[in-house]
């Protein structure tokens, strides 16, 4: 992991427990808004996770009342007061850091699962649909809410939030900007797994181990076809003929065939 | 049909009721494991199915309470041992490899595929299960995208028919993990269209199969073909009626649909 200056307060906190790294939005009297500095600080974190190979998979959650509020509302108001408030900085900064993390999560080749208690507004919702598990406390709530500010959805939202509840239920969503309970959103697909409130780390964790458990290549490379390959049928074979010789050619599944017939654990080394 | 030794033991076989055809993936000492003469069996039948004027519709299942293991573990060793190389590696995944052409006909061919799975449906074989217009399963089916757990890919077509059946965000999960799922679950996340009780399922596999057979052949056909391609934007979508309803629009069966509608009696059909 990258040193941390000991007395820098990071808005993004980073904990190891195992192989599995856990990000705290940690930033409770802005409402965990997804300020400039948890941007910078998530991008540092991700830079160096994702090149620890002793990293297995990565959970982020918030605080115990408020996962994220979304967009920094002040900030959205600093920047109408700047002189060089125009269409294309601000077609510019769709290029940048919050842009690069959503990617990344939606896309890396490491496990990413988000545990979320209480409200996950805006890009907060865009941050807790941007993995491959989102586990939710019953108490929590979300909503599409940047319409309501008068802007579009952003942080990939089109996407993730329509993968995951599919184009009828996401057009109401994102339209709208309306809150969504918890338990609507399992049922829409928005979440995978509904828990009792103050438990979501907890289920996260057990989550993220399970993909942890999987071999990292075959997890990398399926990954990367889930993000894009699913659309027709021969985009799928596309997939599966580029990918399938490669993994079928890795130590990793060797050892699983091994271990899967000798009845024993394998033991993987991500090659 | 080709003629078949007689003494030679099928690994996919073929039945009928009525018009439907039935094929019975059946080798359970291997628990209906994927192996190559089984696909060889299963794609000899279903080039002949789909070209087959009696045929009305395909149930698919698997004999001994098994649906498929999926994929050979044994012969993914095999595989390894005797040295099976990238080149040769890519060309058993390439675009006429005989998986994805099992696939592909399940999924584009003209007739009406139900899938009828009683007991596991695991890795390729959950794959093969999804294949089709319409999956019943017994309450006791398991399921599972366990592919990643061999340190392989999902194959078989998964990334497509699952995320289907069940969108993105939960196949993500699934075929990420690949951890084993229940019936239920599989019914309500979509994966599967109905739960039926042990034992039940080619029963409630034929019923439904005998659904999609009463609709006239061309129009289930060009309908078919539109859901695998048509559906993703609203140009897409009105790209396939302009193609294909004037076809439909022409057939003897539309005219005949017609014509017994409005003299309520039953309609006959000749696919024209």
């Amino acid at each position: 992991m990258s040193a941390q200056p000991k007395n820098e307060v990071m808005e993004m906190q980073l904990r190891r427990e195992g192989g599995i790294a856990v990000m705290t939005i940690n930033n409770p009297s802005r409402r965990n808004a997804w300020s400039e500095p948890v941007k910078n600080d998530t991008l540092k974190h991700l830079a160096s996770l994702l090149g620890d190979k002793s990293c297995r998979a990565i959970v982020i959650t918030g605080g115990k009342d408020i996962f994220s509020a979304g967009g920094d509302v002040k900030g959205m108001k600093d920047r109408h007061n700047r002189d060089a408030d125009d269409y294309m900085s601000r077609r510019l900064y769709r290029t940048g850091p919050g842009n690069h993390i959503m990617k990344t999560l939606v896309s890396c080749p490491k496990p990413v699962v988000t545990a979320v208690e209480g409200a996950a507004f805006g890009i907060g919702m865009g941050l807790a649909v941007a993995s491959d598990y989102t586990v939710a406390a019953s108490n929590s709530r979300f909503a599409a809410a940047q319409i309501r500010r008068g802007l579009c959805p952003d942080g990939y939202m089109y996407y993730t939030v329509t993968a995951r509840c599919g184009p009828g239920r996401a057009r109401e969503i994102l339209l709208s900007g309306r809150e969504v309970s918890a338990a609507e959103a399992e049922r829409y697909g928005i979440v995978h797994e509904l828990v009792e409130p103050g438990k979501a780390l907890e289920a996260a964790m057990v989550a993220a181990e399970r993909f942890a458990a999987v071999p990292p290549l075959a997890f990398a490379l399926t990954k990367a076809a889930m993000t894009d390959s699913y659309h027709t049928l021969e985009a799928c074979f596309r997939a599966e003929q580029d990918y399938q010789p490669i993994v079928g050619l890795s130590k990793d599944h060797k050892e699983s065939v091994a271990a899967f017939l000798e009845k024993r654990k394998p033991n993987y080394t991500g090659e | 049909m080709s003629a078949t030794p007689v003494a030679e033991v099928m690994e996919t076989t073929l039945s009928w009721e009525g018009s439907i055809a039935i094929l019975t993936i059946n080798n359970p000492s291997r628990r209906n494991a994927l192996s190559p003469p089984v696909r060889e069996d299963m794609m000899r039948h279903l080039n002949e199915l789909m070209a087959s004027r009696k045929c009305r519709g395909i149930v698919m299942t698997g004999a001994g309470g098994v649906y498929s293991s999926g994929g050979d573990v044994k012969n993914m060793k095999g595989r390894t041992e005797r040295g099976m190389d990238f080149a040769e590696r890519r060309l058993n995944q390439s675009q006429d490899a005989l998986s994805h052409r099992i696939v592909r006909t399940l999924m584009e061919g003209p007739k009406p595929v139900v899938q009828a799975v009683e007991g596991p449906a695991l890795g390729a074989g959950l794959a093969y299960a999804l294949s089709g217009d319409y999956t019943v399963v017994a309450s006791n089916a398991k399921f599972s995208g366990a592919q990643v757990l061999r340190g392989l890919c999902p194959d078989g077509g998964f990334y497509y028919t699952l995320t289907v059946r069940c969108g993105p965000g939960r196949a993500r999960e699934l075929l990420l993990s690949g951890r084993s799922f229940t019936a239920q679950e599989a019914e309500r996340y979509g994966i599967v269209h109905e739960v039926v009780e042990p034992g039940k399922a080619l029963e409630a596999g034929l019923k439904a199969c005998e659904r999609f057979a009463a609709v006239p052949p061309l129009a289930f056909a060009l309908t078919k073909s539109a859901m695998n391609h048509s559906y993703h934007t609203l140009e897409a979508c009105f790209r396939a009626e302009q193609d294909y309803q004037p076809v439909v629009g022409l057939s003897r069966d539309h005219k005949e649909s017609v014509a017994a509608f409005l003299e309520k009696r039953k309609p006959n059909y000749i696919g024209e």
